[in-house]
C-alpha cells in the first residue's frame, strides 16, 4: 500500500459515523425547487463551499426511496405500528440501509468510496467536510418525511423563482418543451406545496433566484449562517459567474446578472388565454412567494 | 477457523425465488401464505409486507414511467446499477426475515429439526400492489411468481367490518376496496403469470388447490401445505367450533349478508357487481 493510499485510508476510516458511513452523510443539504428555478446553479455554487460534498446530478432515485421510508410517517399511527412491526430486520438497521442506498444513488459504491479518493488526490481537507448536497425538482409529504426521518441534519433549501420567469423558461427548455402552458404553470404552483411539506418536518431555507443572481454575496452569507456552515466566498464567486442551462446564450464579457436584466418581458410574447390560465393556476403562490403579476 | 454462519441469500436460488401472495385483506392471504410456508422448499415471512412494498415501488417507477424517465433515473444514480439492484433486494428480504438475509431465522428454522438445504424461495404477502410495485419485484426477483387470492365480495365485505382496524372503515370504503382486487388481479396480469386461487376451493379442497398449485409453482409435491389449511383457521372473526374441520365450519356459517340493511345491499351491487361477476360469484340480494 502507498503511502498516499494509506493516508487516504486513515483518513477515510476517520470520517465514519456509528453507523458506518461518513458522519457527514447524516448532514443533507436538501435543494428543492421546480425545474427552471436555479436549482442546478444553486447546487453547482453551494457544492464549491468547502464543507460540503456536491454531487453532479439530480436525484430522482433517492427521492423515490425518501417516499418509500417515509410513507409510514405520514400514514396514520396505526399504519406506522403495522409498518413497524411487519419489519422484521432491526429498525435502527433498515434506516442505515435506506440512507447508505439513497448516499450511494448520490456519491458511488461503497459510501462513495472512490468520490472521496478524488476529493482527497485533488486535496480536498475530507474531515472538513460537514454535510453533502443532493438536487431534487419537487417533493410531496412522504419523501419529506423519508429524508428528515433518514437524515437527523437534513436542512432543505427552497429556491423559487418568479413563476412568470420560470413558466416561460420551461417552453423554451429541453424535456419540459414539450408540456402544455397549463401543465408548466401547475408545476411551478406546485412550490407551495413543496414548501408545506417541508416546513412540516424542519425549518426551510428560502431562496430567491432573483437573489442568486443579483445579490449573491448577501445571499450566501444568510444561506451559510442558516446552513451553519463557515462563511466562504466561494459559492458567490461562482453564481456570479455560471449560467447553468441557459436558454439563450450569454455573450462574452456580459455577467450573469446583466445578462438576466437584459432579457425582455417573459410574458410579453403570451396571448390573453395563457395569461388568464396563468393568473388563474399561479395567483395564490405568487402573492405567496412575493411576486406580483404585472397583466393580472 | 470457523466459517460464518450461512444466511438466507447464500442458499441456491433462495433470493430470487419469491412468491408474492396478493389479495385484499380478509380474502385468505394470510392462511395462504402461511400454508405454501409449510411446503419444504419455501420459508414464509411471518408478517405482511408494507415496507417491501414500498420499497419495490420506489424501485420499480423508473421502469413504468416513459423510456425517457427510466433513462434519466439511471443516468443520474451514480452507484452502480446491479449494486443498487441488490441493494434494493437486500433491504427487502432484510424487512421480510430479519436481519444479515435472516440469519436468525434460518438458525431457527435448523433449531426447529427443519432441513434448511431443501429451502430455495420464500413468501410474502401484501394487501394490494399496483403496476411500479409489480415491475419492481419483477426486475428485483427473477423467479418472482404472485399468487392472487380472493373471495366472496359479500363475505370479505362483512369480515371486514368485523376485523382489527378494517372495523372502522365504512361499508361502502370496505366495498371499494373489495372491488379494487380486480385492478389488483389485471396489473399482475400485464407484468407477469399469475397463480389465481379461489378463498371457498381453499377452504373447501385443500388437497386439490395444493397440489395444483404447487405444480404451477415448480415445487416438488408435498402434502403440508394442504395438511397446514385442514387445521388452521388464522384470524377468524367468527367462532369456530373445534370438533368441526376447517370446511365444515366454513360451510356452517350464516350468510354473510343476512343482517345488511337495504342500503347497504344498494351500495354493494352497485360498486361490487362487475368485480363479482368477472370473478363468478353471485349476488342474493340483486
Amino acid at each position: 500500500m502507498t503511502t498516499s493510499q494509506a493516508d487516504f485510508e486513515t483518513t477515510q476510516a476517520s470520517l465514519a459515523g456509528p453507523d458506518g458511513l461518513p458522519g457527514f452523510s447524516q448532514n443533507l443539504v436538501l435543494v428543492v425547487g421546480v425545474g427552471r428555478s436555479g436549482t442546478t446553479a444553486l447546487k453547482q455554487a453551494l457544492g464549491t463551499h468547502p464543507q460540503l460534498l456536491g454531487t453532479d446530478h439530480e436525484a430522482p432515485l433517492q427521492r423515490a426511496i425518501a417516499s418509500a421510508f417515509g410513507k409510514h410517517l405520514t400514514g396514520t399511527p396505526d399504519f406506522q405500528r403495522f409498518v413497524r412491526r411487519a419489519t422484521v430486520a432491526d429498525w435502527n438497521n433498515v434506516e442505515t440501509a435506506f440512507r447508505r442506498l439513497i448516499l450511494e444513488a448520490s456519491i458511488g459504491d461503497d459510501a462513495g468510496r472512490e468520490r472521496l479518493r478524488e476529493e482527497y488526490d485533488a486535496g480536498t481537507d475530507l474531515t472538513n467536510i460537514k454535510g453533502w448536497l443532493a438536487k431534487i425538482g419537487g417533493l410531496q409529504r412522504p419523501a419529506a418525511a423519508g429524508f428528515a426521518g433518514l437524515f437527523p441534519g437534513l436542512k432543505p433549501v427552497l429556491i423559487h423563482r418568479n413563476g412568470i420567469d420560470t413558466v416561460q423558461s420551461r417552453t423554451r427548455f429541453g424535456n419540459f418543451a414539450a408540456d402544455t402552458f397549463e401543465a408548466h404553470c401547475k408545476k411551478w404552483a406546485l412550490n407551495l406545496r413543496f414548501l408545506r411539506s417541508l416546513e412540516e418536518q424542519t425549518p426551510v431555507v428560502m431562496v430567491r433566484h432573483e437573489d442568486l443572481l443579483q445579490r449573491p454575496e448577501e445571499l450566501f452569507e444568510r444561506v451559510h449562517a442558516e446552513l451553519g456552515l463557515d462563511p466562504s466566498p466561494a459559492p458567490a464567486e461562482h453564481a456570479r459567474t455560471t449560467a447553468s442551462h441557459p436558454t439563450q446564450d450569454v455573450a462574452e464579457g456580459e455577467t450573469i446578472a446583466e445578462h438576466f436584466e437584459g432579457r425582455e418581458a417573459a410574458h410579453e410574447s403570451w396571448g390573453d388565454e395563457q395569461k388568464r390560465i396563468f393568473i388563474k393556476t399561479c395567483s395564490k403562490a405568487m402573492r405567496e412567494l412575493g411576486y406580483d403579476i404585472p397583466f393580472a | 477457523m470457523t466459517s460464518p454462519s450461512p444466511d438466507l441469500a447464500s442458499l441456491p436460488g433462495f433470493t430470487d425465488n419469491l412468491i408474492c401472495v396478493v389479495g385484499i385483506g380478509r380474502s385468505g392471504t394470510t392462511v395462504l401464505k402461511n400454508a405454501l410456508g409449510a411446503h419444504p422448499q419455501l420459508l414464509a415471512a411471518r408478517f405482511e409486507a408494507p415496507l417491501e412494498r414500498a420499497l419495490a415501488s420506489s424501485f420499480g417507477r423508473h421502469l413504468v414511467e416513459a423510456p425517457e424517465f427510466g433513462d434519466y433515473v439511471r443516468s443520474t444514480t451514480v452507484a452502480s446499477w446491479p449494486n443498487v439492484q441488490d441493494s434494493f433486494r437486500r433491504l427487502i428480504i432484510d424487512a421480510a426475515l430479519g436481519d444479515d438475509a435472516g440469519r436468525e431465522r434460518l438458525e431457527e428454522e435448523r433449531a426447529s429439526g427443519r432441513n434448511v438445504d431443501e429451502v430455495s424461495g420464500w413468501v410474502i404477502k401484501v394487501g394490494g400492489v399496483w403496476r411500479p410495485s409489480i415491475a419492481g419485484f419483477v426486475d428485483l426477483f427473477s423467479g418472482f411468481q404472485p399468487v392472487y387470492v380472493h373471495r366472496n365480495g359479500i363475505d370479505v365485505v362483512e369480515s371486514r367490518r368485523r376485523f382489527g382496524t378494517f372495523a372502522d372503515q365504512a361499508f361502502e370504503k370496505s366495498c371499494r376496496k373489495w372491488a379494487s382486487g380486480l385492478k389488483v388481479l389485471r396489473a399482475l396480469e400485464e407484468q407477469c403469470d399469475v397463480q389465481v386461487v379461489r378463498h371457498e376451493d381453499l377452504v373447501l379442497e385443500p388437497e386439490r388447490v395444493m397440489t395444483e398449485l404447487i405444480d404451477s409453482l415448480e415445487l416438488t409435491p408435498s402434502s403440508a401445505p394442504a395438511e397446514h389449511l385442514q387445521k388452521r383457521s388464522p384470524n377468524s372473526t367468527q367462532n369456530v367450533d373445534d370438533d368441526l374441520s376447517v370446511a365444515e365450519n366454513f360451510a356452517n356459517r350464516e350468510p354473510a349478508h343476512h343482517n345488511w340493511t337495504d342500503d347497504e345491499k344498494r351500495t354493494f351491487v352497485a360498486i361490487c357487481s362487475r368485480a363479482m361477476n368477472t370473478y363468478n360469484y353471485d349476488i342474493p340480494f340483486a
